[in-house]
């Protein structure tokens, strides 16, 4: 829940785009702000925030918000 | 206690981190009431230093950004080394307020050792939106083409933010990756398109190939001659890194034809090609410094192409910003310091000099000698040195004359101020004597208190934070970057001396009452000629750090010298003076351009030290030579005002006779005078010699 909501905010602050709400089944294409370049970003902003580390495997496989907060979770969990 | 009572008591014991994550946390959950509501407890329950920022943060997060900025602003007025984290959030509320000069003021706030490269992120991207609004008045636009054989989108972010902190708005060309060879040859590129003042050429061990490392040095030194024709831009070049892996093993440190080795030669032959229009970054020692294992995220590298990750940029962006200094004529040319506990350790007026500590046997005495030889170093390279400390004159004075192992002696300093004044006011004073503006003071003070006042009273002056520890003062000067200078001239070593001979002149000027027998005294003689190629740094140079006495503030480069002087459409001008008391080198350049019958100056600049000294009557003189020489029967001169020439030069075309052509108060004004008109008459006070012109 709280990774959610951190992560809510992380992306309006990152996308600048302060009404945008995010679902779980969200992909990249959705957001207009999010191309590749942004991904990297947000990926690297994500790890930062949380204090986690994505393999490059990983990083491949988060096409939804969702896989990106159940990633973040596993990641804070273990 | 209530549940919101609990969550935020628990944020504010965990500190920074705490509250970031419980701002985030109800920010992503829209809860703007409980924002609010922290945000009020913050001021009111916890220190300022933490309470005040974080209260403007969560203020921000529940969309009341008037708040926001109030509460930042007062945040900023006391904070010495403001967070990047709130400066990138007070971008972003300045954004929203649509105050584009403030975003950029907020932005150049960031301090070069508070590396947080996401603050840069957010600081950036505000920097970006607030554009629709307008350009930020006070920021001159800084054209830049970034050409990497990477993907150097990590850069772009702390190169605005970086920029800013310079006084300046940075214009960005950043192509596709890799196209770096593409766009130098191709003539119709968009690097072209761009018209950059500045080009970066980011490279990479990568880059280095097996042919002989000569011919590689040969290949760079051809692309900087094409984009030396075509832009004459200044270029910053990269040195070679080295790869962080060795496949040789510990061999590559000896092995003729290891990486590690043909990347030595490879920079060293760099190093020997290098122009003055080629400022080398040393990437290399960047990466050094940061660690090569860290330097590169390998992820960063597979996905996207990117050498260098995001968190090590702002540490590369400061190689180049020590460059784009002194090219946008903004190092700063002297360092005030403060004495007790500064350059020694101790109290002199109560510790008495033998109760000081310097040189050895203790670990502090030993780091404050170290800080003077740094600080000697300095000054035999041209900065100048003066001291500013509350003392009375003999206690200050004392430790130099009686001790042994002080490196700095008191013919070191161009200045020495030792008193009760409060230290503000006595740099303006400095300031006046020496003909330096503020913002070409650096202010070294160990008091906090002190630093505090000196911001608030002079902020131009850069007050250096010190930490608490000595042992790091040296880095922490060092580390500001704020001497840099693009070449070195023998002028340099004797910038010290002559300063100490202007308090003599000074003196000279008080005993002598009328000002024309004054003149005369001085026993001027001015060298005039036209811009050869030896003298190209110098002027380079002076036109770099010249801000007062400066008609339009043109930032002549090295590639744009060479034209002036090879193109017969221009009329150029060195001037050196010396007097009885010394040589001043060059002091005066004048350039104009003949367009049928109307010479038109365009650049008109003099060294402060020499001013009130009629060189402007000889100026006027020579421009008229250059008319009649030339068959023109009007000179028209061009007036750009700046914050730093208003005061000195806005009515010296009046003064020399011009009348305004256009233009009002306030704005650049065109003059113009007829060749022949009166009071053009030769300089009675300076001898003028005209050495002949050899080997243009």
């Amino acid at each position: 829940m709280i990774v959610r909501r951190r992560l809510q905010q992380l992306m309006r602050e990152l996308f600048d785009d302060e009404d945008l709400e995010i679902r779980d089944d969200q992909t990249a294409e959705e957001i207009p702000e999010w191309d590749s370049l942004a991904h990297v970003r947000l990926i690297v902003a994500v790890e930062k925030e949380f204090g986690v580390r994505f393999t490059a495997a990983e990083v491949g496989d988060i096409d939804t918000v969702g896989a990106l907060i159940r990633l973040t979770e596993s990641k804070r969990a273990g | 206690m209530t549940e919101l009572d609990s969550a935020l008591s628990s944020a504010i014991a965990a500190g920074s981190p705490g509250l970031f994550a419980y701002g985030r946390s109800l920010a992503g959950a829209d809860n703007r009431k409980d924002l609010s509501k922290s945000s009020a407890w913050l001021l009111a329950g916890v220190q300022p230093s933490l309470g005040l920022p974080w209260a403007a943060y969560f203020s921000l997060l529940a969309r009341e950004t008037g708040r926001a900025i109030d509460l930042y602003s007062r945040w900023l007025e006391d904070a010495e080394a403001p967070a990047a984290f709130h400066l990138g959030q007070l971008c972003r509320a300045y954004e929203k307020h649509g105050d584009v000069n403030r975003v950029f003021e907020s932005a150049a706030r960031f301090h070069p050792w508070d590396l947080d490269f996401e603050a840069r992120e957010v600081a950036a991207r505000a920097m970006q939106a607030t554009l629709r609004h307008g350009s930020p008045a006070a920021f001159r636009p800084l054209r830049i083409a970034l050409l990497a054989t990477f993907n150097a989108r990590p850069l772009l972010a702390s190169l605005a933010v970086g920029a800013a902190r310079l006084g300046l708005h940075a214009v960005v060309y950043l192509p596709e990756a890799d196209q770096l060879q593409i766009e130098i040859m191709n003539p119709a590129s968009g690097l072209y398109g761009h018209r950059p003042d500045v080009v970066i050429l980011a490279t990479t061990w990568r880059d280095i190939t097996d042919e002989p490392t000569a011919d590689q040095a040969d290949a760079w030194s051809r692309l900087w001659q094409v984009l030396r024709e075509r832009t004459g831009a200044h270029l910053l070049q990269h040195t070679f890194d080295r790869a962080a892996f060795a496949p040789a093993g510990h061999l590559e440190a000896r092995h003729a034809r290891s990486h590690r080795r043909r990347a030595q030669e490879l920079n060293v032959l760099l190093a020997e090609k290098a122009a003055d229009d080629v400022s080398l970054v040393d990437y290399e020692q960047v990466v050094f410094r940061h660690g090569a294992l860290a330097f590169c995220d390998d992820r960063q590298w597979f996905w996207a192409k990117e050498a260098v990750r995001s968190a090590a940029a702002p540490e590369l962006v400061e190689e180049y910003l020590a460059i784009l200094r002194p090219l946008s004529g903004r190092s700063y040319k002297i360092c005030v310091l403060d004495l007790d506990n500064t350059l020694w350790g101790g109290v002199v007026g109560e510790n008495g000099v033998s109760g000081l500590k310097i040189g050895p046997p203790s670990a502090e005495g030993e780091a404050f000698l170290g800080l003077q030889r740094y600080l000697l170093a300095l000054k035999q390279r041209g900065v100048l040195l003066a001291v500013c400390s509350k003392n009375n004159p003999e206690d200050a004075r004392a430790p130099f004359d009686e001790l042994p192992d002080m490196a700095l002696g008191l013919t070191d300093f161009v200045a020495f101020d030792a008193g009760w004044d409060a230290k503000p006011a006595v740099l303006r004073r400095l300031a006046g004597e020496l003909n330096l503006g503020l913002q070409s003071f650096v202010f070294v003070d160990d008091n906090p208190a002190e630093r505090a006042l000196m911001r608030r009273e002079n902020p131009e002056v850069l007050a250096i934070p010190l930490p608490d520890d000595p042992v790091s003062y040296l880095a922490a000067i060092d580390r500001a970057r704020a001497f840099e200078t693009l070449s070195f001239t023998e002028e340099d070593g004797l910038r010290t001396d002559h300063y100490r001979a202007e308090h003599q002149r000074k003196a000279l000027e008080v005993s002598v009452s009328a000002l024309p027998d004054y003149y005369r005294s001085l026993e001027m003689v001015a060298s005039v000629g036209g811009f050869t190629a030896a003298e190209q740094t110098r002027v380079v140079q002076l036109a770099s750090r010249s801000n007062q006495f400066n008609l339009t503030t043109w930032r002549i480069s090295p590639g744009e010298y060479s034209r002036l002087r090879l193109d017969a459409r221009y009329e150029t001008r060195t001037v050196r003076l010396r007097d009885r008391f010394g040589d001043y080198g060059l002091v005066m350049v004048l350039v104009a351009e003949v367009s049928a019958i109307v010479l038109d100056i365009l650049a008109y600049f003099m060294s402060c030290r020499v001013i009130g000294r009629t060189l402007e009557d000889l100026a006027l003189a020579e421009f008229e030579m250059m008319a009649q020489a030339r068959g023109c029967r009007e000179i028209r001169g061009t007036f750009i005002p700046t914050k730093k020439n208003r005061q000195l030069v806005a009515d010296l075309y009046a003064r020399l006779g011009f009348d305004r052509v256009s233009g009002n108060d306030g704005e650049t004004t065109v003059w113009r005078r007829h060749v022949g008109a009166a009071s053009a008459s030769v300089n009675p006070y300076i001898r003028i010699e005209r050495p002949r012109e050899q080997n243009q």
